[in-house]
């Protein structure tokens, strides 16, 4: 069966930062990002199952974003200021509970209401301009502007 | 009525500060929030405290809120306490399973302040 994920991560990525976190994403060309920072956050997740139409599915979510970003959404999902101390330990956690909220929705949203998946908790790593550029460089990934950081997200389902 | 005792389990300590906040300006009695990262710790403090109501996340790790769910019912000290999921599934299915298992809510997130107050309302009368 043949997924087209393209406009639902669009949709949903939008309306995820912005219900989750006040935060506006655009959908832009991958190709015209270009980060102006050298260290980024790699977060990454798997998810498997699935019945009836859609069969048993496994498949992977992963966002690539700027250090710096996490601590933004952990302050506005949480409501307190930037320079809290809270935030710096929140920031990692923060970008997690984005992906694995995003990943949910998109299952939701292309597989239909009645498959059950289990979604592993996602897991953070600091990630360089090589990894960023691995990422743009999958044929799955796709580009955002969220408020003014360039995020990069990849979606796949295992053949 | 209260002041009540709220668990919430979730692994994602941001999650559970949201929630916590909430609560906290919710307006209702609360006595004390508790928290847990997963179901096994969940089942430990319901052990040794009286909890009067369960905000649980469905997908954790070491003890997810499913298995949660079925043991807190097969246990006759803990199957009245009401129980809301709150997870990112949106699948009927399982909402469906875990409806007819006896959870009382299901907050889906991203969840607005204004979903839980609504569902402490539905439910601590």
């Amino acid at each position: 069966m043949i997924y087209e994920f393209g406009a639902v991560i669009n949709s949903e990525i939008n309306t995820v930062f912005e219900r989750y976190s006040f935060m506006f994403a655009e959908s832009v060309d991958k190709n015209t990002l270009e980060p102006t920072i050298l260290a980024f956050r790699e977060v990454s997740m798997t998810f498997s199952g699935g019945i009836g139409s859609v069969g048993s599915i496994k498949g992977s979510a992963a966002i690539i974003v700027p250090d710096g970003m996490g601590r933004i959404l952990a302050s506005n999902v949480l409501g307190i200021p930037e320079d809290d101390p809270d935030i710096s330990v929140r920031a990692d956690g923060a970008l997690s509970e984005a992906l694995n909220v995003i990943c949910g929705h998109v299952l939701t949203t292309t597989m239909g209401k009645d498959p059950i998946f289990d979604l592993v908790p996602p897991v953070v790593v600091a990630a360089d301009r090589d990894r960023w550029e691995s990422y743009r460089s999958d044929k799955n990934s796709l580009g955002f502007i969220v408020d003014d950081f360039p995020v990069l997200f990849i979606f796949k389902i295992e053949e | 009525m209260g002041p009540y005792n709220i668990l919430m389990v979730d692994d994602s300590t941001l999650v559970r500060m949201v929630i916590s906040k909430t609560l906290q300006l919710s307006g209702h009695p609360i006595a004390k929030i508790l928290e847990a990262s997963n179901g096994s710790e969940a089942l430990s403090i319901l052990a040794s405290e009286k909890i009067d109501l369960v905000f649980a996340d469905i997908n954790m790790p070491i003890m997810g809120g499913v298995e949660l769910v079925a043991k807190m019912k097969d246990d006759a000290a803990l199957k009245s306490i009401p129980i809301v999921m709150v997870s990112t599934e949106g699948s009927h299915t399982r909402i469906e399973q875990l409806k007819s298992d006896g959870i009382l809510g299901y907050l889906r997130k991203p969840f607005t302040p204004e979903e839980i107050i609504s569902v402490l309302k539905e439910i601590l009368v």
